[in-house]
């Protein structure tokens, strides 16, 4: 009688415990117009039905300068996420950017913490060093927590994605056209998506040192 | 006066001191960047003559290490203080053999941010040049001005006009002239660059000749005007290209241009190859060419 009635309330109980709402996947391989695997892209979902909800990092996010570089080279984030930007060098640097989405400038500094700047508008902002002009970075500052970057494999799987529909979109420094695309997420479903974009050449301004020069001396 | 040491057994091994030094400088956090620059060169009429008999080829190995360190000052400007030290070697004709250690100071103002911001920049520095040819050991100054832009991300021009004067031990080697110049660079991509340069320098320089052909230009058999211009300039015999070679210090205008491909071997070295030629016209109307191969080496720390 007792484990009956055990039985019947631990029922009762369970069929009122709120279910996880059935989450969906996207795989999305982006490749070139070759074929090949492209890396350092950045695959985002923007819900078209809802309004995501944002939270961005309580810590910042780093972007280093090491042996003259950026690192990494592409950053996503979402709105409202802050980043550093420490100097790993020995040597100064002057971190700087002239895109709409956040125009600013540090002013030389040397080894250590960089300032901490809040990203709060949507956008691509492209990063440059006023002392080392091949350094080059970029941060996309996107409106939705569903994205990721591609690594060499140019593989990225978005997981816990909430049914609906949404934007795909992807974007590359080389980007030649817009590659964006509706896509429909069900529930416990993982859809697969092939994206091929087109690549401008790889042109950088040149980190090599520059020739001898000439003059009659 | 005291013949210098053989640059060998010095200054070799002080450019190479200091090379190893900035390899170290990493560990060593120094906020200084170094670059290495190693070059031989194939120069047709080395000697800078104007009487063909007199022309005379050889290679030329070039050595240089130089330190800079980067301050700011103010918005936009910033102060680079740069030391170096550099080796002169002929080997077909040693005579003309000289190690050379300097130090600049240059302003640099750079209007605006970015790469595409126009930069402005002037330059002064003092060097010492000990020379095998003990009248061309002496104290040389330079000046510039340059101004540079980048216009897109494959294409860069710059603009120079230099001064310099050679204070040496003798007279024939007290040179000052000054120069202007431009270059166009190219970069292709990530490894391909491309330069053309072209100039001109006003002013003194030196050139030699043979003994015999020497004594026939004082003596008039290279045209009066020669003889009149030849008398009154300072000369002195130097051995510069064979036995009873004569250095001698004329002045007037030399026209250059130089092409340059220096493809990237990696993200801090450089292998460029350049031709360069040069015409020149001195006060007499004595006239000689000059064409010179490159191939260097840079890197940078």
């Amino acid at each position: 009688m007792n484990s009956r009635f055990l039985f019947l309330l631990i029922a009762a109980l369970a069929a009122h415990v709120p279910r996880a709402a059935a989450q969906g996947s996207v795989q999305v391989t982006v490749q070139d117009n070759k074929g090949q695997s492209v890396a350092d892209a950045v695959v985002s979902l923007l819900p078209l039905d809802t309004k995501p909800i944002l939270a961005p990092p309580a810590d910042p996010v780093i972007i280093n300068q090491h042996d003259q570089e950026f690192e990494p080279l592409v950053t996503p984030v979402i709105v409202g996420t802050r980043i550093s930007f420490p100097n790993r060098d020995a040597i100064r640097h002057q971190v700087y950017s002239l895109s709409k989405a956040k125009r600013f400038e540090i002013p030389l500094y040397g080894p250590g913490v960089g300032q901490t700047l809040l990203f709060d508008r949507a956008g691509i902002v492209a990063l440059g060093c006023n002392i080392h002009d091949w350094m080059t970075a970029y941060v996309v500052v996107l409106e939705t927590p569903f994205f990721l970057k591609t690594p060499a494999t140019g593989l990225a799987t978005l997981t816990a994605i909430p049914p609906g529909r949404y934007r795909l979109d992807v974007w590359h420094a080389r980007l030649v056209h817009e590659a964006t695309r509706e896509v429909v997420i069900s529930p416990s479903d993982v859809a697969a998506q092939t994206i091929a974009i087109t690549l401008r050449p790889i042109t950088g301004k040149r980190r090599a040192p520059d020739g001898l020069g000439g003059g009659y001396k | 006066m005291r013949r210098p040491p053989a640059l060998q057994s010095i200054f070799l091994p002080l450019s190479l001191l200091v090379a190893a030094t900035c390899l170290h400088a990493d560990p060593l956090r120094l906020p200084i960047t170094a670059r290495m620059e190693a070059s031989t060169t194939w120069a047709e009429n080395i000697s800078r003559s104007s009487a063909p008999a007199n022309w005379r080829d050889s290679t030329r190995a070039e050595t240089r290490v130089a330190v800079s360190l980067l301050t700011p000052l103010i918005t936009g400007v910033s102060l680079i203080t740069e030391a170096d030290a550099r080796t002169e070697f002929v080997p077909r004709y040693a005579r003309n053999n000289a190690f050379s250690g300097s130090a600049h100071l240059e302003l640099r103002w750079k209007f605006g941010l970015g790469a595409f911001a126009p930069v402005l920049s002037t330059q002064v520095g003092l060097a010492h040049r000990a020379a095998r040819i003990a009248g061309d050991t002496g104290t040389r100054a330079t000046g510039a001005l340059r101004l540079s832009k980048r216009f897109t991300d494959a294409w860069r021009a710059s603009l120079t006009g230099d001064w310099s004067q050679h204070d040496a031990a003798h007279a024939p080697f007290d040179v000052r002239a000054h120069r202007v110049l431009g270059s166009l660079t190219y970069d292709l991509n990530d490894t391909w660059q491309l330069t053309y340069g072209r100039g001109s320098l006003f002013g003194d320089f030196t050139a030699h000749a043979s003994a015999a052909i020497w004594a026939r230009a004082l003596a008039g058999q290279l045209g009066p005007e020669v003889a009149k211009y030849y008398n009154t300039v300072s000369y002195e015999t130097t051995d510069s290209y064979g036995p009873g070679w004569v250095t001698y210090r004329v002045t007037g205008r030399s026209d250059f241009w130089w092409f340059e491909l220096a493809p990237a071997l990696g993200r801090n070295t450089s292998l460029p190859l350049r031709y360069e030629s040069t015409y020149t016209v001195n006060r007499a109307g004595l006239t000689y060419r000059q064409d010179l191969w490159t191939l260097g080496l840079l890197h940078r720390f």
